[in-house]
């Protein structure tokens, strides 16, 4: 072999030790690892995850968004020992979770990428072809990450242990509530985390008080009258009517039997409202139900002028009953006071935002709820909320939403989003003006 | 003895046959005798006068023993183009004097639909029973006038209120360009969502080109115009709110179908303004101008004044 033939040769060995070495490196078998897939196994960097097909722009969103824990930050979380408002914020944190937890906790392989992609409605698809777009991407995949982070702090605790066996895994809810146990029993010490202790037991105060409401007016079923018997018996007979065309399979059902159903709901429903309006209601301890409320509901309203956000935002959604519901966080024209449910509905139950909808003289619910639930999440961000493009509310107009996708709110603040990208001028005056009233009403002295 | 026998049987049967048909005749005639009491001068009828004694004497003849045929004769020999042959001709007759279009097809639509509102007044007031657990006397007041109203309507059109199929409408071609989309709607089943979010804009912008206040208040409640119209909305006030959007889009079309003629439904007791009352108790007993001033802000104002702008000039391009 003569000296030229054997340099190249060495440069060909030499070349293929470098491209060996390079893969067999932890960076390098990430690169090649698709950063959006993500399984209930904890995965390492250098896992054994199959590699997927992974186009540009996400390769290069990935190289710049590793979200994966390593062994060391997995032994931190369960050295480390949390404050009662570290556990909070996980709290919070689990709600703006829920979507992602639930789905990597019933699927073996959650791409949330892929997901969000297919959220994506179809005419906005059609005006924007190239989304998801990097800026998407790249805030669905840290979000994924701080859920994933979640997930493995609540495993630090032991609330959650993965086990092989699906039954015994538990679910989202279950997985909440134990949460909510562990910071139940955790004891507040700074100032902050006692004023937040407070007005979580004073909102569960609230609620139990409020259930009492409705509970007394309900009306006495007790002794039911043969008319009330009669009318039951029709609700029950229509109901297995009904069951009964819902196991028809809706390819095969026929529109008479569809239009069948819809009659059917009608009627049950008119049926219903005669059987509640039937009961006879104890006025008296109706009215003093009411009036152990209204002690607890003073105290809350109180606890709306505290400068805290997070005291603001718990009593807030509590008074509200929006807390399954941030859309309405500031004011829900739908709330549960009982109506076709109790004898009485609780119609004398004035949230802070019909209060709010009394002070601008608007009657119109869902004209009110254009410019005060803007307001009241503004007014949630002057108080030092974090408002940030991964914050409390801006992902709900990335990606976390069930309407249309804005990006802009990707990367912005939710202020400079709303003013900017968001509302028109003139709607922007409105809601300033919302916010002027929110001030007066909560932060004057 | 055989021929006489079938005679016999012959004349029985056309007696039974006559006696049957006398009460139909009688009914009909008892009937429009009131409705000729109660309806609006503007029926385009004889003079009511003529005919309510021409009834009083058909009333006078039921009570005494009658030759059938002499009482048929006078029902038999009135004109024609008094007595409709088929319900498309009592139709046509009923709204031969138009409120709403020239078009007969778009007549009958909004007639129809105002009949339908009719039919479910106790469902309103169910609506409204069970917002608070019971009717507030403001709402007991507008529905009482809402079924005034509907009564009269009722009256005018009773056949156009009677009519229970789309048979009858299906018959008749239109002959305006809101007609035909409101015709194409009737068959959009195998149409994607996305092409009927653009009819309905489509009608939504014949409806304001023709003033037809009737379609355009029912437009108004339509949310799914497409994203097409709801980019172009959002282009014209510079807005990304969905909700703020349509919104906007729903007081615009609704202030400018009450600046149209009839405007009957922006009355307090007008089928408009009866639905407010039911959502929300406080807004019975306004006319739709104040309800909007009572429950908009400035800045609304100004993009509802936008919005009409650009909807007018959108109805001019299409």
């Amino acid at each position: 072999m003569g000296l030229k033939h054997l340099t190249q040769l060495i440069f060909i060995v030499l070349l293929a030790a470098v491209i060996w070495f390079w893969q067999s490196s932890p960076d390098g078998q990430k690169n090649l690892t698709s950063a959006n897939t993500i399984s209930r196994q904890d995965t390492e960097p250098n896992s054994q995850n199959a590699v997927q097909p992974v186009d540009a722009a996400m390769q290069a969103t990935a190289a710049t968004t590793e979200w994966a824990l390593d062994e060391a930050d997995v032994v931190t979380a369960k050295e480390r020992a949390l404050t009662y408002l570290d556990v909070y914020r996980m709290w919070r944190k689990f709600s703006g979770c829920q979507e992602f937890l639930y789905r990597l906790l019933e699927e073996e392989q959650f791409d949330p990428v892929a997901a969000f992609s297919a959220r994506i409605r179809a005419e906005q698809k059609a005006t924007n072809p190239q989304w998801p777009s990097a800026i998407q991407i790249k805030a669905v995949v840290e979000h994924a990450a701080s859920c994933q982070y979640l997930l493995r702090q609540m495993q630090a605790l032991n609330l959650y242990q993965k086990s092989d066996d699906d039954s015994l895994n538990p679910t989202y809810i279950q997985l909440r509530d134990r949460l909510r146990q562990y910071l139940s029993e955790m004891t507040p010490k700074s100032p902050k985390e006692m004023a937040i202790a407070d007005a979580l037991s004073l909102a569960a105060a609230w609620q139990n008080a409020f259930d009492a409401v409705l509970e007394a007016s309900k009306g006495d079923d007790t002794e039911q009258p043969p008319e009330v018997m009669e009318l039951e018996a029709q609700v029950a007979s229509l109901e297995q009517e009904r069951r009964g065309l819902m196991a028809i399979d809706r390819a095969m059902r026929s529109q008479q039997e569809s239009d069948r159903i819809h009659e059917i709901w009608i009627e049950v429903r008119g049926l219903k409202q005669q059987i509640i309006q039937g009961k006879k209601v104890n006025l008296i301890q109706r009215n003093q139900a009411i009036a152990a409320f209204e002690l607890i509901n003073a105290q809350m309203f109180l606890k709306l002028r505290s400068q805290d956000p997070d005291v603001f935002f718990e009593v807030q959604t509590a008074l509200e009953i929006s807390q399954q519901n941030l859309y309405a966080f500031g004011y829900s024209p739908y709330k549960n006071i009982g109506k076709n449910k109790v004898a009485l509905p609780f119609i004398e139950y004035v949230s802070p935002g019909e209060v709010i909808k009394n002070v601008i003289g608007i009657q119109d619910n869902q004209i009110f709820a254009r410019v005060i639930n803007h307001a009241t999440k503004i007014y949630h961000c002057e108080l030092g909320a974090d408002c940030g493009p991964a914050g409390q509310w801006s992902p709900m107009y990335c990606h976390l939403g069930y309407s249309f996708f804005h990006e802009a709110a990707c990367q912005a603040d939710l202020v400079s989003f709303y003013q900017d990208a968001y509302m028109s001028e003139n709607q922007w005056q409105d809601v300033q003006y919302v916010v002027n009233v929110l001030r007066q009403t909560y932060a004057a002295p | 003895m055989q021929p006489l026998k079938y005679l016999f049987l012959v004349v029985m049967l056309a007696w039974v046959v006559i006696i049957i048909q006398r009460d139909k005749l009688f009914e009909s005639n008892d009937q429009r005798q009131v409705i000729e009491a109660e309806v609006s001068p503007q029926l385009n009828q004889d003079n009511a006068a003529n005919k309510t004694q021409r009834g009083v004497n058909l009333a006078a003849e039921e009570n005494t023993e009658f030759n059938t045929l002499d009482i048929i004769a006078p029902d038999i020999q009135q004109p024609k183009s008094q007595q409709p042959e088929s319900e498309r001709d009592a139709v046509m007759l009923e709204i031969s004097e138009r409120q709403y279009s020239d078009d007969a097809y778009v007549e009958l639509y909004a007639l129809r639909g105002i009949s339908k509102l009719c039919s479910e007044t106790d469902a309103i007031e169910e609506w409204m029973d069970s917002s608070l657990g019971y009717m507030t006397p403001e709402q007991k007041n507008i529905m009482g006038g809402v079924k005034v109203k509907c009564k009269s309507h009722n009256a005018q059109y009773p056949t156009v209120s009677s009519l229970s199929s789309d048979d009858l409408m299906n018959q008749i071609s239109p002959n305006s360009q809101l007609g035909q989309l409101l015709k194409q709607r009737k068959n959009d089943q195998e149409l994607s969502r996305a092409e009927k979010g653009e009819l309905a804009e489509r009608i939504l912008l014949a409806a304001i080109e023709s003033k037809n206040s009737f379609i355009a208040i029912e437009s108004s409640f339509n949310y799914s115009f497409g994203y097409q119209a709801y980019n172009n909305s959002a282009q014209a006030l510079k807005s990304n709110d969905q909700l703020y959007l349509s919104q906007i889009k729903q007081l615009a079309v609704t202030h400018m179908a009450c600046g149209f003629t009839p405007a009957e439904a922006c009355q307090p007791d007008g089928y408009l303004m009866v639905i407010m009352c039911a959502q929300q108790p406080d807004s019975c007993g306004m006319d739709y101008y104040t309800w909007f001033q009572n429950n908009t802000l400035p800045g609304m104002r100004q993009d509802v004044n936008i919005m009409i702008d650009f909807l007018q000039s959108q109805s001019q391009v299409r």
